[in-house]
């Protein structure tokens, strides 16, 4: 598949690298979800849970890696990426959205949520910037999954 | 939600109709049976589901 090139907006960009740097270092201690780990020994349901949190690192430190670029306006904020950078923007996105689900929306129920993705105007400014964020994750994964699975309609 | 769909399709090679039906299962219900087989092979799912940040788990047929 050839490469997706993406212009991301570096004020965008300037205002979330933090928050999300800041997400990332969460994810050295948890993952973003309670795996249900499919096996009884201790020892290896904590190595299934570590290496799923070094892939998590590595992912983050991809992303975090392309968001400085931009803020620093290398390539005239255009990122290219390949099949690979793809999977791992898309697998990174996710896991941070589900981190700040946990940590900002927590009192939020997913119609509420659904609702303020429509009507950003319904969340309160103290979380006005991870609510930029949930929302700037949820665009990138879409425009990247409509250029890899364009019949994808739901 | 295209996200799930795009993990099955991704993970279990499905084919889009199949995968949307299993994430409406999940949506409606919680959860959806998405492969029978061998221990081992289930295990690398729910490792590669993992992997994607969606929950997966095992169960023994009865």
């Amino acid at each position: 598949m050839p490469n997706i090139n993406l212009e991301l907006s570096r004020d965008i960009v300037s205002a979330l690298t933090k928050l999300i740097e800041s997400i990332s270092i969460m994810f050295k201690h948890n993952l973003a979800f309670d795996a249900i780990v499919p096996t009884d020994d201790p020892d290896l349901a904590v190595a299934w849970k570590q290496d799923l949190m070094e892939q998590l690192q590595l992912d983050c430190d991809y992303l975090i890696a392309i968001l400085i670029q931009q803020d620093i306006g290398k390539n005239n904020n255009i990122v290219s990426l390949d099949d690979h950078g793809i999977e791992v923007t898309l697998r990174v996105a996710s896991a941070i959205r589900l981190k700040l689900r946990t940590v900002f929306f927590s009192e939020l129920t997913d119609e509420e949520l659904e609702d303020a993705m429509l009507n950003p105007a319904n969340i309160p400014p103290h979380l006005d910037k991870p609510f930029t964020c949930y929302q700037f994750l949820a665009g990138l994964q879409e425009t990247l999954i409509r250029a890899i699975e364009p019949n994808i309609e739901i | 939600m295209t996200y799930v769909v795009m993990v099955f399709i991704k993970v279990f090679g499905m084919d889009i109709q199949t995968a949307k039906e299993h994430m409406l299962e999940v949506h409606q219900h919680g959860s959806s049976v998405l492969y029978r087989g061998p221990k081992e092979q289930a295990e690398l799912y729910v490792q590669l589901l993992h992997q994607w940040q969606l929950n997966a788990f095992l169960e023994q047929d009865a």
